[in-house]
């Protein structure tokens, strides 16, 4: 076996090498006379396995990120005691949450105070089993999956509800009801410019979006979507309900919404929810608009973390820029300026296609 | 023989939660088992290889239809009690109209010969084939459901905007 043309699959077409593991294991599991799909189902635990570890040390990195950015917009030092850097804040705030009594309101509702954190973390661990991170390095490539994404980030919705229903709190009650309302209302220009793309590509499925946008930087959809883009990251900005959007915990007057009466680890599942939220949405935008995993001379993995953490930048600028939207405008801004604007890019787009 | 677990796990799902969320005390927890039971049948069609129908069913009933269940729910105040009763008084018209309705899907199934039918898988990338029957064959029945949906939501906003948009 050639080693270096091994590393390079590895680092350049990860899929090959991965599938080639993966027939061999096959192979050798086949001898023993066992079920295959024992080996299938070992596959999908490890991958699921390598998923989380990812998503916990991406939110201990963004979480480190968002504070030093923060403080570099706001002209001070942020985080800068534990370990060089600070770099350590985040694993130290983790480790106080994992000591802290878990505490259960009175006259709490158990069950679905209990179920909320969980809803909404599965359902943003869930979309990652569609997000292409290289070139073959994509957990499950599902042929439906756009919508896929779509249906299961939606069911973030019921797991705030939750939390404001079970937590028996006036402040969290109003919390879940705003972000129940935001995230319907911004999920229809969200659907609507990501259907444009789609049309473009002519398929939902993540490589297939990828692969049509090409390895030249002239044909990714930014350009001929630049609207779309902007729409796309206003609406996933609103949809993980951040930056001025954050009217479901706005502190100033509702304490911190719908995770006011939460603590220690299960307040620590909805702020990892938080960060992996915005990493999916960037990723999103960098798949959609800015081709996914591809460019010149730098591994696939790299390029796509290098335009994941460009999003990221943006959308954490966009938050510790803008002041607070006031709540009857956040609904209009949804429904009387994004909505007409991304049918008209929908309309003009399908228009486009046929004509060109 | 995965398809089997699978599918025997997904109906067991659908039918304790149907169950639960008949006899749950509490109307939210009754609506998020409706959510599980909802999420069972959409594990179905993922087994029957309709990834295309599974994703609709959970963008649709549970990310619409039951988001606005527990939105109401949440909304209205009374119901939440917990000494308020789930139950009303029509235990005869209940006892009638289930039972036929128990009496005619069960003979339906005992009448149905399963020996012959084999559970058809579709091909594997049915959504565009989805998309092309919708646009093509099946265009009248797609445009009368668009045009319905239309009336429905314009029958909403005016029962909501009420007097006040005749006014303006």
């Amino acid at each position: 076996m050639d080693f270096k043309k091994l590393l390079w699959d590895l680092f350049y077409d990860t899929g090959k090498p991965l599938s080639q593991f993966y027939a061999w294991a096959h192979n050798l599991w086949m001898q023993t006379g066992l079920p295959g799909f024992i080996l299938d189902v070992f596959f999908q635990l490890v991958i699921a396995v390598v998923i989380a570890v990812f998503i916990a040390l991406n939110a201990i990195w963004i979480i480190y990120y968002e504070r030093k950015f923060a403080a570099l917009l706001q002209i001070r030092k942020g985080p800068n005691r534990v370990g060089p850097f600070g770099l350590f804040q985040t694993v130290a705030d983790t480790v106080k949450m994992l000591l802290k009594e878990d505490i259960n309101p009175d006259k709490s509702d158990i069950l679905t105070f209990w179920a909320a954190p969980f809803i909404i973390f599965a359902a943003s661990f869930g979309v990652f089993l569609v997000i292409p991170f290289g070139n073959g390095l994509i957990a499950g490539d599902v042929n439906i999956g756009m919508l896929y994404v779509l249906a299961i980030s939606g069911l973030a919705v019921i797991g705030i509800l939750s939390a404001g229903f079970g937590s028996n709190s006036k402040y969290s009650l109003i919390g879940g009801l705003r972000s129940a309302a935001q995230v319907i209302s911004y999920e229809i220009p969200m659907v609507l410019t990501v259907l444009a793309v789609v049309m473009l590509a002519g398929s939902l499925k993540m490589s297939d979006i990828v692969a049509a946008q090409t390895g030249n930087p002239l044909k990714w959809y930014f350009i001929p979507q630049i609207v779309g883009l902007v729409l796309f990251l206003i609406a996933g900005n609103a949809e993980i309900n951040r930056g001025p959007f954050d009217l479901p915990e706005a502190e100033s007057e509702l304490v911190s919404g719908f995770i006011t009466e939460y603590s220690g680890m299960k307040f620590a599942m909805f702020f990892l929810a938080e960060y992996t939220n915005l990493f999916l949405t960037s990723a999103l935008a960098a798949t959609l608009f800015l081709g996914g995993w591809q460019g010149p001379f730098l591994p696939p993995v790299v390029w796509f973390m290098l335009k994941t953490y460009f999003i990221v930048t943006i959308l954490m600028w966009a938050r510790w820029t803008f002041p607070r939207i006031r709540v009857d405008h956040l609904m209009a801004f949804s429904w009387k300026i994004l909505l007409p604007i991304a049918l008209l890019n929908l309309l003009i787009t399908a228009f486009l296609i046929k004509v060109i | 023989m995965v398809e089997t677990i699978l599918f025997y796990g997904f109906a067991a799902l659908i039918l304790i939660s149907a169950l639960l969320m008949i006899i749950a005390p509490n109307i939210y927890h009754s609506a998020l088992f409706l959510a599980l039971c909802l999420f069972g049948v959409a594990g179905i069609y993922v087994v029957l290889n309709s990834y295309f129908l599974a994703g609709i069913q959970v963008l649709v009933y549970i990310g619409a239809v039951v988001v606005l269940a527990l939105f109401v729910i949440n909304l209205t105040r009374r119901i939440l009690d917990v000494d308020s009763d789930q139950h009303n008084e029509q235990l005869l018209p209940a006892v009638i109209i289930s039972g036929l309705t128990a009496f005619l899907i069960i003979s339906a199934v005992l009448k149905t010969n399963w020996g012959t039918m084999i559970a058809h898988r579709v091909a594997q990338d049915n959504t565009a084939l989805t998309g092309r029957l919708l646009l093509n064959e099946f265009v009248l029945p797609f445009e009368i459901v668009s045009v319905l949906l239309l009336a429905a939501l314009i029958g909403a906003i005016s029962i909501v905007a009420g007097d006040k948009g005749a006014q303006k």
